[in-house]
């Protein structure tokens, strides 16, 4: 029989695979961390292209890295002409092109291109390798560019499972497969591969260290649209990150199940200076949690990873590299201010009786300046003199809040207020720091109670209590990963790395 | 378990699907439109176009069909008395279904269908057979139940009981798009494997005939579809073609105007094409004209006053 009719009719069966939440488009992330140390030497660059129609010898660097960064995400076959472009590119001196900080950056980048290209198998060749075999039936994997084809068929032929496919963005491929796997990042391919789709279930596979992008399904404008959203504007797909140092991805598959993310408080762009950018993380105690990304190199997250020993050991992830099957150790809630705030009280000792009378005292002339002022014209008053948390002014006034959180703010207040800056300031400050201290040292008590976990419950459960020793006092939790949302969104920063149940409340 | 509508490529059958469905509905919706109204203009974007303007053409000549039907002697004695010595026609009593070439009426009260003649005092139901190819002349074995639920999903506000066993596949005039129309439709009855294909209906693909009443076509210009067509406002326009699309919209021939544009290819230019002409037009709620889109249709329903 002619398969015409039954492959048209499958593309439709697709169609429908991508409004259901089992079967909807996922996104397959892998780690290479030799790629994603080259990508974030070159975010640190300064140096930018001239622009000029004729270009420099900076911008031939520069075009030349980021031509072999696309080449690698896009075509993970063939870097011929990149090697034969890199001994040109190493006899430029830099030294008169760039200032020394990015000299040495671009210096770095060369040993990491150099690494990169001299590797056996290509970055995303090895990914490619490995999730082949885990999908099942005939599979389809869409390159963005047609000359890539000639490598990668050669590349699949070589493998033992047959039914591999390959296209380009050019779609020459007509018949439809049971998947198809696109390769690279899927906002740098055309919409039609999914308003067209040429598998029954799609995938998109690009380097974890890309900023993630939802496919945006714009382009029916809306009057095109019987009056309804545009196509695939809601599609949500399911994150998987792939480690590719890691055997048991069968487990990590697995655990790609729909989950519904509760995005009640947060939103797709920024809404005001204390939103941060967040990925969100299903875990496995049915909470979800909203975790920073944008905190740089030096931010992480604490986490435990089981040893082969079977032993509990401690370690830091960055956020950016969290991903399904890590553990992450979270705070149970919110401490109870008031059990802090009397064992703060133990810590700071006999001088605790001036502090509290301090407090009361900028506390109550600020409660006065309110009831006599108007709000407007006050906050106008004092946006003027610099002060930011304007819209704070009554919490303020709230025993349990210590003191403003910028330093700045507080001495804005304590002058308009006409109060001595110095007493007031110190007083508020010594209070709040004894208040951490007595948090940090509970902290410290728990995590070291961490080491005392067992690993077989942790494993067998997803998550862990540790119980604070004393009532009122957040404990601490670990919880495995079960799912990392497909976008990135922003999230009071009061929000971050407070777990909260996954289901929306009415 | 009653037989179900399928469809027929080669040797092979497959369950009529939803959106299959949904195509041939929109169809007898452009076929039932009232043209007092204005003209109907479809835009409508697929994941594939193939086998969209079949559908489509196949719905519009089920209602074009229906349109023919009688409800009393002298209405019925009227319109046969309109029709053309050889143009095929279909009559139904009980549920004998005939379809023949109209020969004339004798005597009053006969109608002569080839070599038989028939009273028309006996015939509950008439149609003239759109069709370029040469039907089937013999007795529909259907059910009159089957047809019933047939048509109920197919046009509900078609009470036809009958079908012309030839649907006509509208114009194309490249040989690719023949493969397209190279499906049959009839009835089939999954739970009995030996029951065979009851074809109701095929496509045919004609071209360079002034009779045909519509046209779909995958690459045409414009130039081409006017000077071979001599389309007039009794002809629908099923377009399966991005680029034509920009060229025809504005056309102001054609009783209906379906565009049919597929989104492998860029539809940039196309929408703005419709948008353009929509300017002309009064865009229609899909709900006012009782069409359900599959999940992976996108479109604009529109009414062109400038007839």
């Amino acid at each position: 029989m002619s398969d015409r009719f039954r492959n048209t009719n499958m593309t439709f069966q697709a169609i429908e695979n991508l409004h259901t939440v089992d079967n909807s488009f996922k996104s397959i992330r892998y780690i290479d961390r030799e790629l994603a140390n080259y990508t974030k030497l070159s975010l640190q660059l300064r140096a930018k292209k001239s622009g000029n129609l004729t270009p420099t010898q900076l911008d031939s660097v520069l075009s030349f890295h980021s031509s072999l960064r696309s080449q690698i995400i896009l075509d993970p076959f063939s870097m011929e002409k990149h090697k034969a472009l890199f001994a040109q590119i190493s006899e430029i001196d830099l030294g008169n092109l760039v200032n020394s900080s990015d000299q040495s950056l671009l210096m770095k980048m060369s040993e990491q291109a150099s690494i990169l290209m001299d590797r056996h198998k290509h970055p995303g060749q090895d990914f490619l390798e490995n999730i082949i075999s885990h999908l099942e039936g005939s599979l389809l994997v869409t390159f963005r560019r047609e000359s890539t084809i000639h490598f990668a068929s050669e590349f699949f032929s070589r493998l033992p499972k047959k039914d591999v496919f390959v296209d380009s963005l050019s779609r020459k491929h007509a018949g439809i497969t049971d998947n198809n796997l696109i390769f690279g990042p899927i906002h740098w391919f055309s919409e039609s591969i999914l308003s067209n789709p040429r598998g029954l279930f799609l995938f998109a596979a690009m380097p974890a260290h890309l900023k993630f992008r939802q496919p945006e399904m714009h382009s029916y404008p809306r009057w095109f649209n019987f009056g309804q959203v545009p196509i695939f504007r809601d599609l949500d797909s399911t994150v998987l990150i792939i480690d590719q140092d890691i055997d048991d991805a069968d487990e990590e598959i697995e655990s790609t199940i729909p989950i519904v993310w509760n995005t009640v408080n947060a939103s797709k762009s920024q809404m005001n200076e204390s939103q941060s950018l967040c990925r969100q993380f299903a875990l496995a105690n049915g909470k979800q949690v909203f975790i920073g990304i944008d905190g740089g190199e030096q931010d992480f997250v604490h986490s435990v990873e089981i040893t082969r020993n079977g032993e509990v050991r401690q370690i830091e992830i960055n956020p950016r590299d969290l991903r399904i099957g890590n553990y992450i150790i979270l705070r149970e809630g919110q401490s109870d201010t008031e059990v802090l705030y009397s064992k703060a009280r133990e810590l700071i000792g006999s001088e605790i009786d001036k502090i509290e009378s301090n407090q009361a005292e900028w506390k109550g002339a600020l409660k006065r300046l309110l009831q006599t002022s108007d709000l407007k014209t006050l906050n106008r008053l004092l946006q003027d003199k610099g002060l930011k948390a304007v819209n704070r002014l009554n919490d303020w006034t709230n025993p349990s809040l210590r003191r403003p959180l910028r330093d700045n703010d507080f001495i804005i207040l304590l002058q308009h207020l006409k109060l001595d800056v110095d007493r007031y300031m110190t007083s508020a400050t010594k209070l709040r720091r004894a208040i951490l201290q007595v948090a940090s040292t509970f902290r410290q008590q728990l995590e070291s109670a961490i080491s005392l976990v067992n690993p077989e419950v942790l494993l067998e459960e997803g998550h862990y209590v540790i119980s604070a020793p004393v009532d009122g006092v957040a404990g601490l939790f670990i919880s495995k990963i079960i799912g990392v949302s497909s976008v990135e969104l922003y999230v009071d920063s009061q929000r971050i790395r407070i777990p909260f149940n996954e289901l929306i409340s009415q | 378990m009653a037989s179900e509508l399928h469809i027929k490529e080669s040797s092979d059958t497959l369950k009529m699907p939803d959106w299959f469905r949904d195509l041939v509905t929109l169809g007898t919706i452009v076929g039932n439109w009232d043209s007092s109204n204005g003209r109907l203009v479809v835009a409508l974007a697929c994941p594939t176009s193939r086998y969209a303007a079949s559908a489509i053409s196949m719905g519009i000549a089920w209602a074009e069909t229906r349109k023919f039907r009688s409800d009393s002697k002298e209405v019925m004695f009227s319109k046969l008395q309109t029709l053309s010595i050889g143009e095929y026609i279909s009559i139904r009593a009980n549920t004998k279904q005939v379809i023949g070439r109209f020969l004339g009426i004798e005597n009053h009260d006969q109608i002569r269908i080839d070599g038989s003649r028939y009273l028309l005092s006996r015939i509950e139901e008439i149609h003239i057979v759109k069709s370029f190819g040469r039907p089937r002349s013999e007795s529909n074995k259907s059910e009159m139940k089957t047809q019933s639920s047939m048509n109920k999903f197919m046009d509900p506000q078609n009470h036809l009981s009958t079908f012309a066993q030839t649907i006509i596949g509208l114009v194309g005039d490249k040989e690719n798009i023949r493969e397209d129309f190279e499906i049959e439709i009839g009835l089939r009855n999954d739970k009995l494997p030996r029951e065979p294909f009851e074809k109701i209906s095929e496509f045919v693909k004609i071209k360079d005939d002034s009779r045909c009443f519509g046209w779909s076509c995958e690459l045409l210009s414009v130039d081409e579809l006017l000077l071979t067509g001599s389309p007039n406002l009794d002809c629908h326009l099923v377009l399966a073609n991005n680029r034509a699309c920009i060229e025809l919209a504005e056309y102001a021939h054609f009783k209906s105007k379906v565009f049919i544009l597929d989104s492998r290819d860029s539809l940039a230019n196309a929408q703005d094409s419709i948008q353009r002409y929509s300017r002309y037009c009064e865009r229609v709620d899909i709900a006012k004209i009782s069409w359900k889109p599959h999940k992976a249709f996108r479109g604009i329903v529109m009414v062109d006053k400038n007839v």
